[in-house]
């Protein structure tokens, strides 16, 4: 869909379902290999943003030329779970471009993807150095030496659910008999908050199997309708560092964004852009 | 999905070489393993000369079979070694072949050594949220913005051109920056509000400064490049500017990855404002301008050295070029690029006389 405005000066394009699902700059290389005359020269900002429907989002401008005339665009992505809605804004005259900035801005913020409260992913900062693997929304991270580094991390989806957070645990020891291994020793209990204002608990112990004693954690968030769980299971020497990693993932958990009004963070003022000695 | 795998250059030239991406490990991994060895190969008898299963550094189990393939008569025809990798359900082949014994023989503990350095890259997708968000400000206005709230009024967080900043705000900046040696963005700021002023050698103080405590960073390189320009230091100017070019290479910052051109000098013709730049990344390398001089906030009038496969088979590799709006003519040819002051000699000529009322 193209949004050409009064008078002219530029022009919105929306891409409604870009697959799969990418980073910002990936989105950036997707809109202007679609436009080839625009000539990069900056990214002037880029906030994150979230959509009245409560999904994560970004905004960027950048400046550039286009057939010999200095030009700028808006881009703005709304990301679901698996596509993202982008927005394009590409302002030919200066004059056009708060009305094209306002109205792409506010196509972003009120894009309806109609996902509502479901099973997603949230945000935390990943451990430094380890590789993620995807299966289907759970992520399992692996130290730089794993194999023989033995650990993991498993981030589990955000779960609408109204279930107890001892629940959690409840379910964490039942997989791990199901997988032939017996609670060994005590179980360490606490309250945990994030740096997000997440209250949680959680639990460490040791586990027994056929390959020998190994540890197990496990941290839990509720913020409704939303349980958050991670879980680490860790063996050998490098159990204390694997703890710190762990702990540290945890306390980065923020909650899923609520729907509500839709915001955006700092954003330059458009004229900004055309502001030419900042080149 | 796929290996992480440094190849010596050595091995690499004198060896065929295959790596697969990550695949489903197969089912029947013996008959995996021999079709891959035989692979591209004509009918010929395997011997298996080793056959050896370790694990990489990391601990991933590794088969490293190297065998001789022989014609019907006996005669070598190749040799090759076959890395064969079980990442959970996942599995990747390095196959190398030699026809030449003593050249295969003399590669192989190299190629071995990377075979055990070598680590799956699971996937090249999103896997957590936080990486969605990549790109960040590589330009003045985000940095102005960070700072100035700290230490400047409202009226002066949208530095507008031809927004000149406060003295008082500019030695807030310096303040901030002597008493955080990790500050780079106010040193940053003070350059570019130096620079708004005409204050080139100061600017160009405050840039070296934040360079000294951010070597990599593209945006403040392109900055010194342009005070010194200003300066007319030009051979220090092309200098810098073979950085800059190097730290866009290597850059592993997406904002950094996307640029395609860089202004390397502004100045003022008759009023009206130019940008020098130089082109980064050409969007059709068979044709494209080197460098250009562009009238901004004005009539659209262009100054521009170009190459094309053409030009440089009739050795004149660069063109000289002038446009006002849809009006191009060629001004000139030449066989080596002129220094860049005699090219902004030309431009500012050719600009005069395009912004001369007709």
């Amino acid at each position: 869909m193209t949004l050409y405005p009064p008078g002219g000066g530029g022009r919105i394009r929306v891409f409604e379902r870009v697959r799969p699902l990418m980073r910002m700059s990936a989105i950036l290389g997707f809109v202007l290999e679609r436009d080839p005359a625009f000539r990069l020269r900056g990214v002037r900002d880029a906030t994150e943003l979230t959509t009245a429907e409560g999904e994560h989002g970004a905004w960027v401008a950048v400046t550039g030329t286009r057939d010999d005339a200095a030009s700028a665009r808006f881009i703005g992505a709304v990301f679901g779970d698996d596509v993202a809605l982008v927005v394009d804004a590409l302002v030919a005259v200066p004059e056009r471009a708060g009305l094209l900035e306002a109205t792409a801005r506010e196509l972003v913020l009120g894009a309806s993807l109609g996902l509502g409260t479901r099973r997603r992913r949230y945000r935390y900062q990943p451990p430094v150095g380890w590789r993620g693997l995807p299966s289907g929304l759970v992520t399992h991270w692996y130290p730089p030496g794993f194999p023989g580094d033995a650990a993991s991390i498993a981030v589990a989806p955000a779960e609408p659910s109204t279930e107890d957070l001892s629940a959690v645990f409840d379910g964490m020891i039942a997989s791990e008999r199901a997988r032939g291994h017996e609670l060994d020793g005590r179980i360490v209990e606490c309250a945990l908050v994030t740096d997000h204002g997440l209250r949680g608990r959680h639990w460490a112990c040791a586990v027994r199997g056929p390959q020998g004693v190994s540890q197990r954690e496990l941290a839990a968030f509720v913020a409704a309708p939303y349980l958050y769980s991670l879980r680490l299971e860790s063996g050998g020497a490098g159990h204390a560092a694997h703890r710190e990693v762990f702990a540290a993932v945890a306390r980065s958990v923020q909650a899923v964004p609520t729907p509500g009004g839709g915001h955006a963070g700092h954003a330059a003022p458009s004229s900004d852009l055309f502001g030419y000695l900042l080149d | 999905m796929r290996l992480d795998l440094a190849i010596p250059d050595a091995v690499a030239a004198e060896l065929a070489l295959r790596v697969t991406g990550l695949e489903l490990l197969p089912d029947d991994q013996q008959q995996w393993v021999q079709r891959t060895l035989v692979a591209d190969a004509p009918p010929a008898r395997m011997v298996v000369i080793t056959d050896e299963t370790i694990t990489t550094h990391a601990g991933w189990p590794l088969r490293v079979v190297e065998v001789r393939l022989e014609a019907g008569d006996g005669r070598a025809l190749e040799w090759r070694l076959g890395g064969f990798y079980a990442f959970f359900e996942h599995a990747a082949v390095v196959l190398a072949r030699s026809a030449d014994e003593v050249r295969f023989r003399a590669r192989v503990p190299a190629l071995r050594a990377a075979l055990r350095d070598a680590t799956p890259i699971w996937t090249d997708e999103v896997v957590a949220l936080a990486e969605l968000w990549d790109v960040r400000p590589t330009h003045a206005p985000a940095r102005v913005s960070a700072s100035m709230a700290a230490v400047a009024p409202p009226a002066v967080e949208a530095p507008v051109a031809p927004a000149i900043v406060e003295a008082a705000t500019i030695a807030a900046w310096e303040a901030l920056a002597a008493a955080d040696p990790a500050d780079v963005d106010a040193l940053y700021d003070a350059g570019q509000a130096r620079y708004l002023r005409g204050e080139l050698a100061e600017a160009l103080d405050c840039w070296t400064r934040a360079r000294a405590r951010a070597p990599g960073d593209f945006g403040i390189a392109k900055k010194q490049v342009q005070a010194l320009h200003g300066l007319a230091r030009h051979a220090d100017a092309e200098a810098l500017m073979r950085e800059v070019r190097a730290l866009w290479r290597a850059s592993a910052d997406p904002a950094v990855q996307l640029v395609d051109e860089v202004v390397v000098d502004q100045f003022a013709v008759a009023g009206a404002s130019v940008h020098a730049s130089e082109t980064l990344r050409p969007r059709d390398p068979r044709a494209y301008a080197l460098q250009t001089f562009r009238v901004v906030g004005g009539p659209a009038i262009t100054v521009r050295v170009e190459t094309s496969d053409y030009a440089r088979e009739r050795g004149t590799p660069y063109v000289l070029s002038v446009a006002r709006g849809r009006d191009y003519r060629v001004v000139g040819t030449r066989a080596e690029l002129p220094a860049y002051p005699e090219l902004k000699a030309i431009a500012i000529q050719l600009i005069t006389a395009a912004l001369a009322p007709t």
